[in-house]
Order: C-alpha cells, then structure tokens, then sequence
C-alpha cells in the first residue's frame, strides 16, 4: 500500500535520456558515426595529437555541448520543482525571483560596455557578468520583500509580487541596452537572451556539474519539508517544518542553479515550467520523485530541443530558446486545458 | 499536563490574549470558549508554536514551550485544523503519511505505516487510501485529515507525553460527523492518555463532551471549571450578550437561546 513504484518510470527515463544523448553526439551540422566517437574517446584518453577532423569536432564540440544540455535542463527543471513547491503554485517558473533576468542584464550590459570601452575580456568575463547580475536581481528581490513579523516565516506572495517588479525593472534595462547597443553587439544580447548552447567548453560543463551536483544533494534533504509545504505554511510548521529556514535554503539553491546554468548558455524558458507539469501527470506529486525526475526528463528535453535548434536551420542554428518555447507553449495550454487538478 | 503561566499576545497596543493562567490535564478534553475576537485561536495558535507570547510561559510537562524546536515539538504535538486544500494532487495515503514527516529522516518504518493504516481505519479511509485527494468531498478531505494529524501522535517513545489541539476541526462538518468525531475522540484520548485542547464554536457541543471548559471574552479568562459550573445564564449573558435557558437531561444538559 504505503509505494508508489517509481521505479518503472525511471527506467522508461533513464533509456529516453541515453536515447536522446546518443542522438544528440550524432547528429547536427556534420554527421558523426558511432566509429568515430569511440575512436575520438579512445585516442583522447591515451593521446590527443592524433585525432582526425571529425573526431576534433567530437570531442572538442559535440560533447561538451551534449552533456551540456543533459546539465542544464537537469538544473532549470529541477529548479523548476524547488520553486513550485516553495511557492506552492503550479506555474511559477524559476526565473521569477529576478535571477534569470538579472543575468540576462548583467550579460547585455557586459556586451554594450564590452564594445564602447573596447577590453578584451577572457572566457569567464561573459559568465561572470550574467551571475553577478543575476545574484544582484536576487538579492534585492530578498530584501525588498523580507518584512519582520510575528510569525516565523517569509510571505510568498510579496516574495513573488516583488519577484515581478524587479523582473520588469531588468528586462526594461535589457531593453535599453539593446536599444544602445551596434548592430553586433544587439544580436548578440538577442542570441543570449533566447539562449545558446554553441559555446560550451569543458570548464563550462564541470562548473555547472559541480553547482547540479551540490544542489541536488541538497534539495534531496528537504523533500519531506517540501512535501509538508503543500498543506500550508501554518500546517508544515504543525508537523515540524521550520518554514523559514526551508524558504532561505530553497530560495539559495535556485539563486545557484539558475544563475549558473543561465550564465553559461542564457535565457532557457519553459524548461522549468514544464517538467515537473509533465512528471506531475505521469505519477503524482511527490516531491523527491519530482526532484530526480526532473534531472532526467529536464535533460532528456533540452538535449531534443537542442538537436533541433541545430537541425532546423543547419548548417546555421536556431537559438534553443526558440524551440522550448514554440514546444513548451502548447504543451502548457494543453495541460492547463486538460487538467483539472488546480 | 499543558500549564500556561501568565500568558499575554499583543500586536501593536491590541492586547489579544490578556495574561491567561491555565493547566490542562491528559486524558480530559479542554475546550475554549468565548465570542468571536475573544482571543481562542490565539491562544491555540500559541500552545501550537506559531506565535510566541508576548510574556509569561507555556510548559509541555516541565518544558517551556520556546526551548523546544520545532521539529522535536512535533513529535508529540499534533494540531487539527479547518479544512485543507492541497496546492498539487496526491494519493490519500501520502497525505495521511505527512503526519508521520516528524518521526522518520527518509524512509518510513514499519511503525510509521502501521500508526498510518490503523489511524486511517479508525477514521474510515483506509478504503479510499489510494484515490486523488482533490476528488473528495469535504467531509471525506477531513476525515483524511484527522488521521493525518492523528497518525502523527498515534505512538511515542514510552512515557512521552502527547498533546493534540483543536482549531476549530468541526467548521465544515454536518451534525452526524460532528458527533461521530468528537466520539471518537473520547475514546482515543482516554486509551491513549492524550492531553486535549481545542476550540469549538457549538456551546451544546462543548457542554456535552467537554471535561474542562475556559470561557474567555476580549483575551482574559472569566472562568473555568466543568461545563455545568461555566455555562450558566449569568455567564452566558456577560460574554455572549444573550439570553439562555438550562435544561438538564440524562446526565447532561442543553442551552436554548431566547
């Protein structure tokens, strides 16, 4: 009586998500064969001097892009969970306290500054700008709408009013920077803010491993609190759940993974909006199921998407944000049509 | 046995709990009553560790109450509310399953789901136990809720007192599982030894299953005792500002209102 048997749905999951990734390592602008990525592997781990061309492009492009993907879309969905359960409403998407914006500012006026002051910045400039201003989106969303009161816990619903402000603040200063900004340097700030996979690297990909990996461990530890959430603030604190303390961690690991993920690949919408919708029908609620299924259905996601962005249009790419939303809008109207649970 | 020693909550210059000193005995059940504003669900709302008070104390056995963290608190303190609505869909049992959160780190133990299937019987919803909870009526979502908070202290470690409050549990019930609760309720504080308190609005309610009544009006205490010693006409009159007749029956007694 008292399981839900999981775990036929992670098995369905885990061969999508080694599907989805073969597909991704063999296809886009040239086609690889499955020779050459056991070759580019195989030589790369003894010595990496004597790779062909295509197995260059391998290892040094297709690979780091793909585990990209499976990494950023674990990220965002699984932020995606946290959020909805912190807020308990089901379409908060993780971009809402401000961080996603903010690096989005943070990223456009790194490009318009970049270009009037002329430096020459190193790979870690870009990233750095977008997680600053996505940290500084966050940090004044907290204190704007922390109040002092009796009860032991944060207001949501000022966290998430707030969280819309400061979002429309940054988006407009994207606005204005684009609208200063040269022609290059505007397509740019279009390109990031519709996000790009084209330019991970490998310190990239373990930067973002680590801070996927770290947050996991952590938000593992409060799906019980998570769980209680959804009686009501009043009744988690009943059965234990020091509220606030549980919105300050949660709040702190969606701050992480978004403003890593984004400032490595740019606005990705819709992800975290929809996986846990999609988990959420399959199989239920639960928030440790939601939590690991979202890391693989996320990853299984964007790495499809992915694949089209590349494919479309190739030799040329789409930008992904594109693509997740032109899928993930109808899917959301479907579910919410569909749907009667709210 | 729950003590409140001086209690006083003020928010601002409004003071809604007005030092009220009183002990509560296990295995009895405590009812507040008083008009509304009167300051009962504060004083719930207190004991539960949801507000702290302004001064003077609460002590579970020999514990002050703010010593205690929450999640230790839990472990024997339950409390029954209004109705309940979830934010997302979930199967009966995993609901029933949050009140057992305070006692198991990730998995629940055999304990766990055995206080789950039994405080789910006694309640009569172990038959829908694997259905959507959204799709019950809100009879059914209560009971659902009973045997949540009742699992919660369906056992302890032995010698740990236990404590259940009432807010007002009954609001949305029909007059059948009014009775039909508070009967039960009866039977599991008396077998289990559990110390009671709670809020009702129904005074012919209280008059006849309470053992311990306090009569609170504008956050103080006008008077405690048995029911038949705090529901007299005179008292009733002063908090209530109506007229009532007493008709004794069969061991118990009954409030007509003019």
């Amino acid at each position: 009586m008292f399981n839900n048997h999981y775990r036929q749905v992670y098995l369905i999951l885990g061969i999508l998500l080694i599907v989805s990734f073969l597909f991704s390592l063999k296809y886009g602008a040239i086609l690889i064969s499955f020779d050459e990525i056991v070759g580019g592997i195989q030589k790369s781990i003894s010595s990496a001097d004597t790779l062909l061309l295509t197995e260059r492009i391998f290892i040094n492009i297709r690979l780091p892009r793909a585990i990209a993907c499976l990494l950023v879309g674990a990220s965002l969905a699984m932020a995606g969970v946290l959020m909805q359960a912190l807020f308990r409403n089901p379409i908060v998407e993780p971009g809402l306290i401000g961080t996603s914006s903010g690096a989005a500012f943070g990223a456009s006026l790194y490009f318009v500054l970049g270009a009037v002051f002329k430096f020459h910045a190193g790979e870690w400039t870009l990233p750095f700008a977008a997680a600053l201003g996505g940290a500084l989106a966050t940090v004044l969303v907290f204190f704007l709408s922390f109040q002092k009161s009796a009860m032991r816990r944060q207001s949501v619903v000022t966290l998430l009013l707030t969280g819309i402000a400061i979002n429309a603040l940054f988006l407009s200063g994207v606005g204005l920077m684009s609208y200063l900004a040269r022609d290059p340097q505007a397509r740019s700030i279009t390109f990031w803010n519709l996000g790009t996979l084209s330019g991970v690297n490998w310190n990239a990909i373990i930067f973002i491993a680590i801070a996927c990996a770290v947050c996991f461990a952590l938000a593992l530890r409060k799906v019980k609190s998570l769980n209680a959430l959804m009686l009501g603030e009043e009744e988690a604190v009943n059965i234990g759940v020091d509220v606030r303390r549980l919105q300050w961690t949660i709040l702190g690991i969606n701050v992480i993974l978004v403003a890593t993920a984004t400032a490595f690949v740019g606005v990705i919408s819709f992800v975290g909006l929809i996986v846990p919708h999609l988990l959420r029908l399959m199989k239920g609620s639960d928030n440790r199921f939601l939590l690991i299924g979202s890391m693989m259905l996320g990853g299984i996601l964007l790495t499809l998407a992915d694949l089209a962005a590349r494919l479309l249009l190739a030799p040329a790419e789409l930008p992904i944000g594109i693509v997740t939303s032109v899928v993930g809008v109808p899917v959301f109207i479907f579910l919410l049509r569909k749907n009667q649970y709210y | 046995m729950l003590t409140l020693d001086n209690v006083s909550f003020s928010i601002g210059d409004k003071k809604l709990v007005d030092n009220v000193s009183a002990s509560f005995q296990a295995g009895k059940l405590n009812l507040i009553v008083g008009p509304n504003g009167a300051g009962k669900s504060t004083i719930i709302k207190l004991i539960s560790g949801q507000l702290r008070p302004t001064s003077g104390s609460i002590n579970f056995g020999l514990e002050n109450s703010s010593t205690i963290p929450i999640h230790q608190l839990a472990k024997g303190r339950a409390v029954l509310s209004q109705q309940i609505d979830l934010a997302f869909p979930l199967k009966v049992w995993e609901v029933v399953m949050m009140g057992r959160y305070p006692h198991f780190v990730t998995q629940p133990s055999a304990t766990d789901e055995k206080a789950c299937q039994e405080a789910m019987q006694f309640f009569d919803v172990w038959e829908m136990a694997k259905r959507n909870y959204l799709t019950l009526s809100g009879g059914e979502k209560q009971r659902v809720q009973f045997a949540r908070v009742l699992a919660q202290i369906w056992t302890s470690e032995e010698g740990v007192a236990r404590y259940l409050l009432l807010d007002e549990p009954l609001t949305f019930l029909d007059i059948h599982y009014q009775l039909q609760f508070l009967k039960k309720l009866k039977t599991l504080l008396m077998q289990r030894n559990l110390t009671v308190v709670g809020v009702l609005h129904d005074l012919n309610l209280v008059a006849k299953y309470a053992d311990h009544v306090l009569m609170l009006h504008g956050g103080k205490l006008i008077e405690q005792g048995s029911p038949e010693s705090v529901f007299t006409t005179e008292n009733i009159y002063n908090v209530f500002q109506i007229q009532a007749r007493l008709l004794e029956q069969n061991q118990t007694f009954h409030l007509f209102f003019d």
